[in-house]
């Protein structure tokens, strides 16, 4: 019987031991994917800002590029671009940046545009002979210059 | 009793299920953040690509800018400037020239890449300096391009 | 018979340990191949960050040279803070919180009516070159006007 007991004994202690080794283990891993979960969205957070500033304002600096003539709007939240018969008005309005094109006998508006990125602000400033472009997102703010074509 | 010590002791398998949920997931996010990663460098990589193309053709563009407004000055001393600068601007290639008021309004294009090429258009004004009127980065007209698919010849079938 | 069945008692605690013993060795040799795949994707990503905000640089950089012909005063022009060193045709800018260093190397070639200027911008991180730009300027000495 006392021979039993000490089995009975020995066991207990080895299960607590290997449930405390299982637990230890599956704590670490949880660790483990934590830290992993944590990097991929540290990562793609990276991503995520380069398709929000940095493209807006390449985008913006192509089409200024590829434009005739361009034209600030009065209070610098967009820009009229004219490339032959087409205009394209890019305008930052509620958080969005909207294009459309329209014919250059139409009116020109702020209005009614497609949307292409989601910003939280955007200004573009005209000073000598060059275009500044100010982009910023909830993380992020970039500016460029672009020249007058 | 014998049962009970069985029962007491951990059990096998849950290690296992546990290591394979946890390298699958790691193994997901791994893959994705790589994944991620690449096309965000990839992306940036083709943008400073691009930047580079465009810089190349503007540089280009200025060399034959400067060499426009030598000819254009050289012009201007012989004192026949439409003439002259007509007669030097031969010499480049792919420059058409026609007469405005007050002077010459020169226009020529750089490739910018096969997409895109650089459209200038500068006046070179009598009176001195020039004007840029146009300095645009256009995209290859379709009618331009040689690229182009043979769909069906419409002979055979 | 005893003996024997105190054996295939004592069997489930010695494959728990051989069990976890082969699920940590599974484990870290994966891991190394995940933990490789991380690494990558972060240098990458961390390459691709500073990479996008040298571009945008480069360009306002680039742009503004192309009016003024001087890598200094374009320089000037982007950033509000930086400190200037030159060595030779070299002109090194080192913008106050960024973490890249611009090294500036310019050529001028005077020519009938004017000069053209071209630059070499190379931008380094940590001694490592991130990117590289070429631009020029002509600056006429009847100076020509955009429109």
């Amino acid at each position: 019987m006392k021979k039993y007991r000490n089995k009975t004994l020995s066991d207990t202690i080895s299960t607590i031991g290997s449930m405390l080794l299982f637990m230890l283990f599956a704590g670490c891993t949880l660790m483990i994917i934590a830290v992993a979960a944590g990097a991929y969205s540290r990562i793609s957070s990276n991503f995520d800002k380069t398709f929000g500033a940095s493209a807006a304002v390449r985008y913006l600096s192509n089409k200024i590029r590829a434009s005739e003539q361009a034209k600030v709007i009065e209070n610098g939240t967009g820009i009229i671009l004219q490339s032959g018969e087409m205009v394209n008005v890019i305008y930052f309005s509620d958080g969005t940046l909207y294009e459309k094109s329209i014919s250059s006998d139409s009116e020109p508006t702020a209005e009614g545009g497609e949307r292409i990125f989601d910003l939280f602000d955007m200004g573009i400033t005209e000073s000598d002979n060059f275009y500044t472009i100010s982009v910023s997102t909830n993380d992020e703010e970039l500016e460029t210059i672009v020249r007058r074509g | 009793m014998k049962k009970n010590s069985i029962n007491s002791s951990m059990g096998v398998g849950y290690v296992s299920v546990m290591i394979i949920f946890a390298s699958v997931c790691l193994t997901v996010f791994a893959v994705l953040s790589y994944r991620a990663a690449v096309s965000n460098d990839s992306f940036n990589r083709r943008s400073g690509d691009y930047l580079a193309q465009y810089y190349a053709a503007d540089s280009k563009a200025k060399e034959i800018l400067a060499k426009l407004d030598g000819m254009a000055y050289s012009a201007r001393r012989s004192g026949f400037f439409e003439d002259s600068f007509e007669a030097a601007s031969e010499e480049l290639e792919g420059i058409s020239l026609s007469r405005v008021r007050g002077g010459l309004s020169v226009e020529y294009s750089v490739t910018i890449n096969e997409k895109q090429k650089l459209l200038v258009n500068v006046v070179f004004l009598e009176s001195g300096g020039y004007d840029i009127s146009l300095w645009q980065s256009k995209t290859f007209s379709s009618d331009e391009s040689d690229s182009h698919i043979n769909v069906w010849d419409g002979n055979t079938l | 018979m005893i003996n024997l069945k105190s054996k295939s008692i004592r069997r489930p605690v010695n494959l728990f340990f051989i069990e976890i013993i082969i699920a940590l060795l599974f484990f870290s040799i994966s891991g190394v191949v995940i933990l490789k795949m991380f690494s990558q994707a972060d240098s990458k990503s961390r390459y691709s960050a500073e990479l996008e905000n040298v571009i945008v640089y480069a360009q306002s950089l680039a742009e503004v040279y192309s009016e003024c012909g001087n890598a200094e005063q374009a320089a000037k022009v982007v950033w509000d803070e930086l400190t200037v060193t030159k060595d030779g045709n070299c002109t090194q800018i080192t913008p106050t919180g960024e973490g890249f260093i611009l090294k500036a190397y310019e050529e001028q070639k005077p020519t009938d009516a004017g000069t053209i200027s071209k630059l070499h911008m190379e931008f380094l991180a940590d001694e490592e070159e991130i990117y590289t730009l070429d631009c020029s300027a002509y600056i006429s000495n009847e100076r020509g006007e955009w429109h």
